[in-house]
């Protein structure tokens, strides 16, 4: 090999490297185009699915912060402030109790014992005072007949 | 503006060249087809929207060299094939032509070039492409295209240089 250039030109045309069937070649072409557009529809697929998603997310999440659907946790109000209790003032002075008239006594003299309404007499059970005319007991009576009374047959 | 074609026919008259760029590139059959499919399908799936473009077969060359030099092929693609094909066909026939070991030698250097120096090698000496052209590819200055350039083929001289030293001490 006496120059580099000559030598390299020399191996890059070298016909060897230019045996390709074409045929062949179109069919790996075709069998890689259909691989490739299978995978771009599944990938086309796929971001479809995770858009739709999101925008349903997004939608649902904006419905429920708009109408309060979620159970967020509120800070509690602060409590009202403390009543201030009324404070005494020179305007209006508090007048005193009135004082009482007389000394406080018992009600009834203690000598009278106290009066007792008697209870109803309550005995021995009595029969009515007016007396029946005819006693209602029925008492058995044993009859005898009489002989005179029965006729003569 | 003429009518664009087919998906499928423009992938049957673009794609050899595509998958032979992406070969150059990358030096790796399967790394090559595994990016020219992907681009592809890409463009096949954004086939109706591509109609104002006005040159179908530079878009899609610019964007296998995009996808070769994203971050994302080469973290995904990081491991290099440990056997030597160069080897393995000097031991199957020990009179093999001298050209194929050099030629393998060489791309044995391509592969340890950062993936920038190599595309603009491409570029240059397999496409002839003007450093304008390969500058306006890559979206950076044209000095910065000479830069990497001066830089490739002078770890490509270096190299050669200690393997030629080395099989003349053998």
């Amino acid at each position: 090999m006496t120059d580099p250039e000559d030598a390299l030109r020399a191996a890059l045309r070298d016909p060897d490297l230019d045996a390709v069937p074409p045929t062949d070649l179109l069919a790996g072409v075709l069998r890689r185009r259909d691989r490739l557009r299978r995978r771009r529809q599944r990938l086309a697929t796929g971001a479809a699915a995770v858009a739709a998603v999101a925008v349903l997310g997004g939608v649902t999440a904006a419905v429920a912060a708009a109408t309060g659907g979620y159970g967020t946790v509120v800070p509690a109000d602060r409590p009202d402030p403390p009543v201030p209790a009324p404070t005494t003032t020179g305007a209006e002075p508090i007048p005193a109790s009135p004082a009482p008239s007389v000394a406080p006594g018992p009600m009834m003299p203690p000598s009278q014992p106290p009066f007792v309404v008697p209870p109803p007499a309550t005995g021995i059970p009595r029969a009515e005072t007016s007396a029946p005319a005819e006693s209602t007991r029925q008492y058995p009576r044993t009859t005898t007949p009489s002989v005179e009374a029965t006729p003569a047959g | 503006m003429s009518p664009s074609p087919s998906f499928e026919s423009f992938v049957l008259a673009t794609g050899p060249e595509l998958v032979a760029f992406a070969r150059r590139l990358t030096l790796d059959h399967h790394r090559a087809e595994d990016i020219v499919q992907d681009v592809l399908a890409r463009l096949g799936l954004s086939w109706s929207r591509l109609g104002g473009v006005d040159d179908l077969r530079a878009y899609a060359y610019k964007a296998v060299l995009n996808d070769f030099l994203s971050w994302r092929r080469r973290r995904s693609s990081g491991e290099r094939p440990w056997a030597d094909p160069g080897t393995r066909l000097r031991t199957a026939a020990p009179a093999a032509d001298e050209r194929v070991a050099d030629r393998d030698q060489l791309r044995g250097v391509l592969a340890q070039l950062p993936p920038v120096q190599r595309a603009v090698l491409v570029l240059r000496y397999y496409h002839d492409r003007p450093d304008s052209e390969i500058a306006e590819l890559l979206g950076c200055r044209e000095a910065t295209v000479r830069s990497h350039a001066h830089r490739a083929l002078s770890v490509l001289r270096a190299t050669t240089a200690h393997q030629t030293s080395e099989g003349s001490s053998r």
